[in-house]
């Protein structure tokens, strides 16, 4: 009977989304013409400093930047969006663009950023966060210092700062020479599904080597530094030797969805994975083709080599969305009219050029432990055997001390493992934090043991 | 080695333009003629600094550089300018697309009439007057921007001599930039001259390379565009004067603007990269790990503006290169020169086409690009060459009227190449303590313990100087002296406690 219910409740549900859906896709008139040819189509449901927020017929929202936006043809649909209003400034959209008021009419008007501005729930411009992927000075690699485990801690910080509600603009600032392949898929999802329906994500390239690229690769608004760099993605191991076979195959593969993802051409990834060429033929001003030869109008990857784009070839193979070396230039490549049209959280810190938002803060603290356990961990373990040798030579009544030594350097390895679970497969072999917990309660045996009269 | 298809040399009545502007271009840079000092041939020695200032016609360059002088003639393209350079006076043609801005003189101007009024260079102005300001304002003290007035011009100079990652790392620029930005500076000027050496008594090659040097450098160049741009409220233009850039070093004048060169300066030593762990591993893995350094060193020269494909031709053996001049412009574009006026930069390295000895030896091959001041002008990339200081300050327009602020730069720079020296004495000096500290039999507890408290105390300065130096202490030298590394140290360290503890009283 229950179940029977439950399959109930479940057709209810499917016909009542259906319903809905067919309403909303007979009130989804707006199109929406992005830079790259595509179109958008469903309901503007918000507007704000040029950036637009539409939810298609399947209900699901999208968040799009001036910069990505070529123009948009609205329909019928002014009165389903009721928690737009009109922004301050209506007299500045342009007397030329009707089709922005006049419904019905589907012709294509100016970029949004001239069209008149709605401000979503009161908030007068979009909030934003740079959250650093990797640093600077052995603080890069992936797996360890860009983690799964980062993103997850952060995103309640991000929530809190920037809202849920899909206006706020995450930019992941990128440098790491690459790591762990394992980490790739993880990262991935944590961007698809836990961060793209929460925010716009953002990558803002300054190195991404090999795994750092194949993890930026789920990411569709790509803008880079001048300094640069993305690609060299061959996965290898010991003596610079190539995966091959069948795990060469799964990765390509996985590639593959992470391309479809970011809404790029596969053939992009596989020329960094593989040496096969890539070269690009122009058609329009929009539209695009990539070839894995080299009959293109612009060869991106000769034959024979690993691709790896700079600043400029990612511009021109229209990869990437921009060039910016400071956040106002960020700002500005990302389609805003200025730096003002963005509220960038956090805290001004001399020498850091972005805000630093808590997440941010967390970010850096993060991999500073990181990078004391990964140089000190040998350490933590020789102390912690050395300290029980020398336990076990030593009488009873002054035993205490070197148990008690040994004990701080276990417990250092607990703290490292908790800070960074990925040290659990780096370092200790493990899968996952039960199997440590359980060697970690060993080891407390061991030294109680060695406390007890005999 | 291949030769270009055409000899280098002007054939054509355009490559003799080319080749003339090319020159002026040196000459320009060489002669820049700061706001003071500038006369023309019409001045007598009767007028005042004001009249001067009225009759004279001033060229504002866009690399910032203040031309004082007469217009002798001018065309859409160019202006031709009689200039004073070292007491003679000569004529100069300068490309219109050079110039930010003319500044005319005052009545009584014998130059010719305005520029065509479609030139934007050449904006026409009522004579006496600048754009913007009411006629009859002096010239001088009214022109555009902080470079104009160039008794105000503030200038720090920073000599980067030595062992690349040693003696010119990040600490000691670093500290030099913040003087710079106490002094107020508004122009920050390197004079880059890296040793180039295998050892004291033996000096690299051009042909020598080290292209893994420029991971290195880029614990360096972020001082300049990230750190100077996130701290200065007013960040200053930065200028390099190059006479030896070589491997590491070649990345730090790509990420600036302006760069001048020595008469025999050079930026190269990158070209090891197409036999880079040649041998080792699969192939598709050594090209990746190719294709990333390019796509590091490339970025810093996208950074500093200049064609990443130079980058290609300095590191790859194979990459083939050459240059046109469109319009006085350089063009690179990759194959061989197929039209009169086309040269080649790079061929393919191999087979025939490899550089014979005789080449490399006498600094002509050209399987791959190392800039001397002749290509790095013709290319674009060089603002000029010039011999030293002096001549570099005449170029900027520096070398009147300008302050020097250098201020404490010479010491900075002394003082971390002398620390480093004593630092180095001393590590290998605790080194030889630490071994020697013994305790002879039968040595008491407190023998001991005097013993393990002085290798304790010796290894935490080892350490000390170990973080204080680290960045300028390179592997090589740690590897020769057999100096641990901080891990090991502590590891040795906390072996001692250990022992300490366990010990006895007798």
């Amino acid at each position: 009977m229950v179940r029977n219910l439950k399959v109930w409740w479940l057709v209810c549900a499917a016909v009542l989304m259906s319903v809905l859906a067919l309403s909303s896709s007979a009130l989804a008139a707006d199109k929406v013409t992005l830079r790259n040819g595509t179109t958008v189509e469903g309901t503007i449901v918000r507007e704000a400093a040029g950036v637009v927020w539409i939810k298609d017929a399947s209900g699901k929202e999208r968040m799009l930047l001036p910069s990505e936006i070529a123009s948009i043809a609205r329909g019928t649909a002014t009165e389903a969006k009721p928690e737009t209003k009109p922004e301050a400034k209506p007299e500045a959209a342009p007397a030329s663009t009707p089709a922005a008021t006049a419904p019905g009419s589907p012709a294509a008007v100016a970029p949004a950023a001239a069209a008149p501005v709605v401000t979503p729930s009161g908030r007068q411009r979009p909030k934003a966060a740079v959250i650093t992927l990797g640093e600077r000075g052995d603080k890069d690699m992936v797996g360890l210092f860009m983690t799964r485990h980062q993103l997850d801690t952060i995103r309640p910080m991000l929530e809190q700062d920037l809202g849920t509600d899909g206006t706020g603009i995450v930019v992941f600032r990128i440098t790491s020479g690459g790591g762990a392949l394992l980490e790739i898929q993880r990262l991935s999802d944590a961007i698809e599904l836990d961060y793209k329906p929460r925010f716009k994500v953002v990558a803002w390239i300054d190195s991404a080597i090999s795994a750092a690229a194949m993890t930026a690769h789920a990411i569709e608004d790509i803008y880079f530094t001048s300094q640069g760099n993305y690609g060299a993605c061959t996965g290898w191991f010991g003596q610079l030797t190539a995966v091959k076979g069948r795990e060469l195959v799964e990765v390509i593969e996985m590639m593959k969805r992470i391309s479809a993802r970011g809404k790029h051409d596969p053939k992009i990834m596989e020329s960094m994975q593989i040496m096969k060429p890539l070269s690009v033929k122009f058609d329009g001003e929009n539209t695009l083709f990539f070839h894995d030869d080299v009959s293109g109008d612009f060869v991106a990857n000769p034959p024979g080599r690993i691709l790896t784009l700079n600043a400029e070839t990612a511009r021109k193979i229209r990869f990437s969305r921009g060039t910016a070396d400071t956040l106002e230039e960020l700002t500005k490549a990302m389609g805003f009219e200025s730096f003002e049209d963005v509220e960038w959280i956090g805290q001004r810190v001399p020498g850091i050029m972005w805000p630093v938002s808590r997440a941010e803060k967390w970010s850096m603290d993060y991999r500073s432990k990181v990078k004391r356990d990964q140089d000190s961990f040998q350490l933590y373990v020789a102390d912690f055997n050395r300290y029980i040798a020398a336990a076990q030579d030593e009488p009873l009544e002054t035993r205490g001390q070197f148990v008690s030594r040994a004990r701080q350097e276990l417990q250092r390895v607990r703290s490292m493992m908790r800070n960074n679970p990925n040290f659990l497969l780096f370092n200790m072999n493990m899968l996952e934090m039960k199997q440590f917990d359980e060697w970690y309660e060993e080891q407390e045996r061991l030294l109680r043991e060695l406390m007890r009269p005999r | 080695m291949q030769k270009s298809a055409m000899p280098i040399g002007p054939t054509t009545p355009l490559r003799l333009t080319l080749r003339a502007i090319a020159l002026a271009a040196g000459l320009a840079c060489s002669a820049a003629v700061p706001v003071a000092l500038a006369q023309t041939g019409t001045q007598t020695g009767t007028q005042t600094a004001a009249q001067a200032a009225t009759t004279e016609d001033t060229l504002v360059m866009k690399n910032g550089q203040i031309l004082k002088g007469k217009i002798v003639s001018e065309t859409a393209e160019r202006i031709v300018f009689r200039v004073r350079i070292a007491g003679m006076e000569t004529e100069v043609p300068y490309e219109r697309s050079q110039i930010d801005k003319v500044l005319r003189g005052a009545a009584g101007d014998t130059t010719p009439a305005k520029a065509p009024a479609s030139d934007p260079a050449a904006t026409p102005v009522a004579p006496g007057a600048l754009p913007g300001t009411a006629p009859g304002t002096s010239a001088p003290s009214s022109t555009p921007g902080r470079f104009i007035e160039g008794e105000g011009t503030r200038y720090y100079v920073i000599e980067l001599s030595g062992e690349f990652g040693s003696e010119i790392t990040q600490t000691p620029i670093r500290q030099a930039l913040k003087n710079a930005k106490e002094q107020k500076a508004d122009v920050v000027i390197f004079m880059l001259d890296a040793k180039w050496e295998q050892s004291k008594l033996e000096p690299l090659p051009d042909d020598a390379a080290n292209f893994d040097e420029i991971f290195r450098a880029e614990d360096i160049v972020p001082l300049f565009v990230e750190e100077v741009p996130t701290t200065w409220e007013k960040p200053p233009r930065i200028v390099f004067w190059v006479k030896k850039a070589m491997a590491g070093a070649a990345l730090l004048p790509l990420v600036a603007k302006e760069i001048y060169f020595a008469p025999d300066g050079k930026i190269g030593g990158l070209g090891n990269l197409t036999f880079m762990m040649e041998g080792v591993g699969d192939e598709v893995v050594r090209e990746k790990q190719r294709s990333l350094r390019m796509g590091h060193a490339e970025g810093w020269a996208i950074r500093g503006g200049y064609d990443y494909r130079l980058i290609q031709a300095m590191a790859r053996i194979e990459y083939v290169l050459s240059v046109r001049y469109k319009d006085g412009k350089p063009e690179l574009f990759e194959g061989y020169p197929k039209d009169p006026g086309e040269e080649l930069l790079t061929d393919s390295g191999m087979g025939a086409q490899s550089d014979t000895v005789e080449d490399r030896v006498n600094g002509i091959g050209n399987d791959v690009l190392t800039l001397d001041e002749r290509n790095a002008r013709l290319l674009g990339l060089s603002k000029g060459t010039v011999s030293n200081k002096d001549e570099l300050l005449d170029a900027l327009g520096l070398s009147r009227g300008a302050v020097d602020v250098s201020d404490r730069s010479t010491r900075i720079t002394r003082d971390w190449k002398s620390g480093l020296e004593r630092a180095q004495t001393q590590i290998r000096r605790l080194m030889r303590d630490l071994a020697e500290v013994r305790v002879e039999a039968p040595g008491d507890y407190d023998a001991r313990t005097k013993a393990r408290n002085q290798r304790r105390r010796i290894i935490r300065d080892i350490r000390g100087l170990l973080r204080q130096w680290g960045e300028a202490l390179t592997g090589r030298w740690l590897y020769q002296n057999q100096i641990p590394g901080d891990l090991q140290l502590e590891y040795l360290d906390s072996g001692i406690e250990i022992e300490q503890k366990k010990d006895k009283k007798d």
